[in-house]
């Protein structure tokens, strides 16, 4: 929707004058289609590598210019990445989704395990703070296109622990740790982050 | 324009036009200003979030004055040279025009003309992540003559429907011809803002 600068009410005629009210409907919506809804994505170089083997690297092979930065993960039996987040605001519920692409054609089986721990002032930052999920998996088929963009959001073991939209949004300091690994998927997997989005 | 609280309307009270002149047309001048170029909806994508991908820029503090450095990409005349990032996009762009540019500084007090290039592609989930750019623009600035010196390349219009944007800044040196500043660009990070008008 167009945005025009608001016309200047004469006088009281104007606001009933429908081409005044919808030019300010016009403007709302301009306004609005702007606004944030909370998304946020934490891209690969805001992790550290705190076990196993990756790199930070560019990946691509359409040419120089299309590549983009991405942790390269070598190393099959996995290798855990860790950052610490700090939450603006609190919407009720947010999900989370790991951006991967396969290096390679390969269509086996890959697993991510994601665990999330909300921790407050004086919670030791690398203890298990007031929530934590442990393997909260997931396995899924390599799409078999090299470099094909996928998002992917683990499944919570509410068994083992409640969602994590029900206790870990009520922190405001997050520590985010993904492991991918992979089963039968053979192909290097290119980690570019992790994206929080309000439900 | 400030913004001025909104009024709670009551039963019976005398509207006049400077009222809903304050609490409409100012108020949304105000949240529009906000929105528009230069303010929070701007966003700035630093040097920091990129990566090389193209020659052998150098990331590090730049400036003559080692509390007072900053951090960029050096950018060396003699070859072409370039960075990638991944920006993800706080609101939904479809129908919002953007503007982007380059924000950079020369390392020599040479006048030549600096050869921007900016290429932005929007990335969905299933698509490859080293698609083709959908949106390609150079640049010609020349450099100024006074080192340091904070530039910005035009403002390119992007309009864009994803929310994933891989954005490559590129100095094309080996085109000698356009590119005739002799000194390194410190690319210092990519300002994209909301168009409103």
């Amino acid at each position: 929707m167009a945005w025009t600068s608001p016309s200047t009410f004469a006088d009281l005629g104007d606001v009933r004058d429908p081409a005044f009210l919808n030019e300010m409907r016009d403007n709302l919506a301009a306004l609005g289609a702007v606004r944030g809804d909370g998304q946020i994505f934490i891209p690969a170089w805001k992790f550290q590598v705190v076990s196993g083997t990756a790199t930070l690297a560019v990946v691509g092979s359409a040419g120089a210019q299309t590549r983009a930065p991405a942790y390269i993960c070598t190393d099959g039996a996995g290798a855990e990445f860790n950052t610490f987040h700090r939450m603006r605001g609190q919407p009720p519920n947010y999900n989370f989704d790991i951006l991967w692409a396969p290096s390679s054609t390969n269509t086996g089986t890959a697993r991510f395990d994601a665990a999330i721990f909300g921790l407050q002032l004086g919670d030791e930052i690398d203890g298990a703070g007031q929530f934590s999920t442990d393997t909260n998996t997931l396995s899924f088929a390599a799409p078999g296109v090299v470099d094909a963009l996928q998002f992917r959001r683990p499944t919570w073991d509410t068994a083992v622990n409640p969602t994590p939209d029900s206790a870990v949004f009520a922190y405001d300091w997050l520590r985010i740790s993904w492991v991918p690994t992979w089963l039968t998927y053979t192909g290097l997997v290119h980690f570019f982050g992790v994206l929080i989005g309000a439900e | 324009m400030a913004f001025t609280t909104p009024r709670t309307w009551v039963a019976g009270e005398p509207v006049t036009e400077s009222m809903l002149n304050e609490q409409v047309r100012d108020n949304l001048l105000a949240l529009a200003a906000a929105a528009a170029p230069g303010g929070v909806l701007s966003f700035m994508i630093p040097a920091s979030e990129f990566q090389a991908v193209a020659g052998t820029p150098t990331f590090g503090p730049v400036g003559s004055t080692a509390l007072s450095r900053i951090p960029a990409w050096a950018v060396d005349p003699a070859s072409d040279e370039a960075v990638s990032a991944l920006y993800y996009m706080p609101f939904d762009p479809a129908g919002v025009t953007m503007e982007a540019s380059i924000i950079w500084a020369p390392a020599t007090t040479n006048t030549g003309n600096c050869d921007w290039e900016l290429q932005v592609a929007d990335v969905a989930a299933g698509e490859q992540i080293d698609q083709a750019a959908d949106e390609t623009d150079s640049h010609l600035q020349a450099a100024g003559g006074v080192v340091d010196a904070l530039q910005q390349t035009t403002p390119v219009a992007l309009n864009r429907t994803g929310r994933l944007w891989r954005v490559v800044a590129y100095r094309d040196a080996n085109d000698a011809v356009n590119d005739t500043f002799t000194g390194d660009a410190y690319f210092i990070g990519v300002l994209i803002s909301v168009v409103l008008a």
